[in-house]
């Protein structure tokens, strides 16, 4: 009966009406979130007043490293206005669920944490996802805050800092080192690590005796853990007239060379060098270069006196040359927020100079902090930071990253290349290697538009 | 005159019941439409919008970091581009290498224990539950569980090896020419259940006189499977490899077990173009959607190469 009195066309444009409607009221910008300024102007009568609301984004991992549930409490106790900690939603990765939200007017996020500097500045600038931190470092009215800058360890700063601006907050600093599991080594008669190229393959030949059933050596990522971390220690500039990193040049090349030899006695492996972090923690490997992260995770897990971490080691220690690659774990403002005030108030509380509970954690937990105070307070003449201080001094006088969008272009195109040249059943000249590999990584590199 | 007027005014009062009698007849009830309009309006959205979005994003030079590229057309330049490009050919052959190991031997597997299990007098449902087992498991479990396996000191399969004496066992996903192999294994023991299922319903509706008549005509195990099971199977056979046919895009199991790794022997069509969407310099969407386009293009062509090649005879 029905059917006889609403026509299907009239039916489906009814349907497709609601349903267009529907989806465009979705896509609709959401209302300013509460107690918002734009919300209050719009109030005809005066609401009563709540606490001004920060939200922050934070990658899980970061809460236990920087003691952040923590650290939102104390604020919130001692602040009017209110810290509300969240985490990225999964799935989608969160610079594209943050641009999304830019772009539809819906961002609810301040600010967020973690950015990878130097590596993430161009991508997330371009991206208009970020904003400087500078012009609310020099409003907020937190205490000491003006001692946060030069605080900052100076190859630090630079890092952080893109076309003249602040634009990530640091926390702590990664940075490729040696690892080692106590055992192998002290069964060799060492009680520190091998500081030279020359030192680790001994170190790895005795091993090789002391300890049959154990790889002496290995890496935890290719190429960035040993042939850049390599030139980095072999050169004071590790890049070449292009800009890229100088697999040309002379220590790459000795680099490549001292890599097969290790391959050739045995002493690595040539196959799955990518899978040394878990074979190192699983206790199958003696030594690894690695993240330094990686050492504090093994003591953390094992005990400080079962494994350890390091610096870089090099051709001729204590000659450091460009030092070691690193980078910064950092907080970014992020565009469009609608509290970037109180997001950079909170965040120099958080790192600032009063704040011992945090510089505490990240020294105990994530490693090497950012700053000369927290150094001062929680890292000198302790021994068993002694690894963080010589990691920081070093990083300090090592050469920073450069801002480009090609460092992992470069990785890509040269991994398989170097996975190749250790590979045995392949004969190959190490100046074939680098003609080969050069020549792929310009090729990648001319499709894009930056470098 | 009033007569051939009245009369023809019921004529076309006859017309329009009829025609409403059929529209009601061909629409059905309309609260159908309303219940399926979510559903519709959800396809529209996240299916068929999608679907023109990378179309329209294949003629583009769209790359992510730069926002103001997202309609910058550049007609066929990005095929162009794909056609000299050594690193896309690199991955496309190891694509369609991947497809050759596992096509074949999924369909095979999945044959023979479909006709094992249909012949099996007792427990055959418990077989059923474990042939389909590995398909209901998240494929990341899947794939960590074998990478693990595969792990060349601490491994199941190493650790088995040297027990057994083997002195220097395989690396296997490290080694350049294991490591597509290896994969591959895993992806046919992932996803073989769900063929197999397909065959053994196949199967089980096949008159079981065909089969008799045979016998008594004095056919073999080996022919009836020839001229009966498998002629009969041919619209399964299609499905399967119908929805196999997005082969070529793999990707998750390269980038689980190996990253693409090593020297790039598992660098999969699906890995390069995610790698150069989501991972490389400028994250390049627009030339990523091409080579989408046209890893769907061939998966498209091999759909309607199996319908071709597979479509019934006509008697």
């Amino acid at each position: 009966m029905l059917g006889n009195r609403v026509s299907r066309r009239r039916f489906l444009t009814a349907t497709l009406g609601a349903s267009a409607a529907a989806l465009l009221a979705s896509c609709a910008p959401a209302q300013p979130a509460p107690g918002a300024p734009a919300a209050v102007k719009e109030e005809a009568k005066p609401a009563p007043k709540k606490a001004e609301e920060i939200h922050f984004l934070c990658r899980p991992d970061i809460k236990p490293a920087y003691a952040a549930d923590q650290a939102v409490k104390t604020w919130n106790e001692t602040y009017e206005s209110q810290v509300i900690l969240d985490e990225p939603p999964a799935g989608t990765p969160v610079d594209v669920k943050i641009q999304a939200a830019q772009a539809a007017g819906d961002l609810v996020w301040d600010g967020y944490w973690v950015m990878v500097m130097p590596h993430d500045a161009i991508s997330w600038t371009s991206r208009r996802i970020i904003q400087p931190f500078d012009p609310f470092m020099e409003a907020t009215s937190i205490p000491n805050a003006d001692k946060i800058l030069p605080a900052i360890i100076p190859s630090i700063r630079e890092s952080c800092t893109y076309e003249g601006k602040i634009v990530g907050m640091p926390g702590n600093v990664g940075s490729v080192g040696l690892a080692w599991a106590w055992e192998p080594l002290r069964a060799i008669g060492l009680d520190d690590q091998p500081y030279t190229w020359d030192g680790v393959y001994e170190a790895a030949r005795e091993i090789k005796k002391a300890k049959p059933d154990l790889v002496p050596f290995g890496s935890a990522c290719t190429p960035l853990c040993e042939l850049w971390t390599m030139i980095w220690s072999a050169q004071k500039d590790p890049f070449d007239e292009n800009g890229l990193y100088d697999i040309r040049g002379e220590a790459s090349i000795a680099a490549l060379k001292w890599l097969r030899k290790m391959v050739e006695e045995g002493l690595m492996y040539s196959e799955g060098i990518n899978t040394g972090l878990s074979q190192w923690l699983k206790g199958g490997w003696a030594m690894i270069i690695c993240y330094d992260v990686a050492g504090t995770m093994a003591q953390n897990t094992f005990g400080v006196d079962k494994y350890e971490t390091g610096i870089n080691y090099f051709p001729d220690y204590p000659e450091t040359n460009a030092g070691s690659p690193f980078w910064i774990n950092s907080g970014v403002v992020l565009n469009k927020a609608a509290n970037p005030q109180g997001f950079t108030d909170f965040c120099c509380w958080w790192f600032g100079p009063d704040n011992d509970a945090t510089g505490k954690q990240i020294t105990e937990v994530a490693a090497k902090p950012c700053y000369t105070y927290t150094y001062e307070k929680f890292v000198k003449d302790n021994p068993l930071y002694a690894w963080e201080q010589k990691a920081i001094d070093l990083c300090a006088k090592s050469v920073p990253f450069p801002h480009n969008t090609t460092h992992g272009i470069q990785g890509s195109m040269a991994r398989p290349h170097v996975e190749k040249y250790i590979d045995l059943n392949v004969p190959l000249e190490p100046e074939v290697w680098v003609n080969e590999a050069y020549k792929d990584i310009q090729d990648e590199i001319a499709k894009q538009k930056l470098g | 005159m009033a007569v051939e007027e009245g009369s023809r005014a019921e004529t076309l009062r006859a017309f329009g019941r009829a025609l409403r009698g059929a529209r009601a007849e061909a629409w059905g009830n309309p609260f159908g439409y309303l219940f399926i309009a979510p559903a519709i309006v959800l396809y529209l959205v996240f299916n068929i919008w999608p679907l023109l979005r990378g179309f329209t994003m294949a003629f583009t030079d769209y790359r992510f970091i730069y926002p103001d590229t997202i309609w910058d057309f550049n007609g066929l330049g990005n095929f162009a581009e794909m056609v000299n490009d050594r690193a896309f050919w690199r991955a496309f052959n190891v694509s369609i290498r991947y497809t050759i190991m596992v096509i074949p031997t999924l369909l095979v597997l999945a044959m023979i224990i479909a006709v094992l299990i249909s012949r099996v007098r007792n427990l055959a449902g418990f077989y059923r539950w474990i042939i389909y087992l590995p398909t209901i498991l998240p494929i990341a479990v899947t794939l960590l569980m074998w990478r693990e396996f595969y792990d060349p000191t601490f491994g199941f399969i190493n650790v088995t090896l040297r027990h057994w004496g083997v002195q220097n066992p395989p690396k296997w996903l490290g080694d350049v020419k294991l490591a597509l192999y290896c994969v591959a294994v895993t992806d046919i023991w992932r996803s073989f259940g769900f063929p197999a299922l397909l065959f053994i319903i196949g199967i089980y509706n096949i008159n079981r006189e065909l089969y008799e008549a045979a016998a008594i005509d004095g056919a073999s195990g080996w022919m009836q499977f020839w001229k009966i099971t498998l002629p009969l199977l041919r619209p399964v056979l299609t499905l399967v490899l119908v929805l196999n046919s997005n082969i070529l895009g793999a990707t998750e199991q390269m980038m689980v077990m190996t990253g693409g790794g090593p020297q790039n022997a598992t660098m999969s069509l699906g890995l390069f173009l995610y790698n150069m969407a989501f991972q490389f310099g400028d994250l390049r969407l627009g030339y990523a959607a091409a080579i989408g386009l046209a890893v769907g293009l061939l998966g498209a062509t091999m759909t309607a190469f199996w319908f071709r090649v597979l479509r019934p005879k006509e008697v």
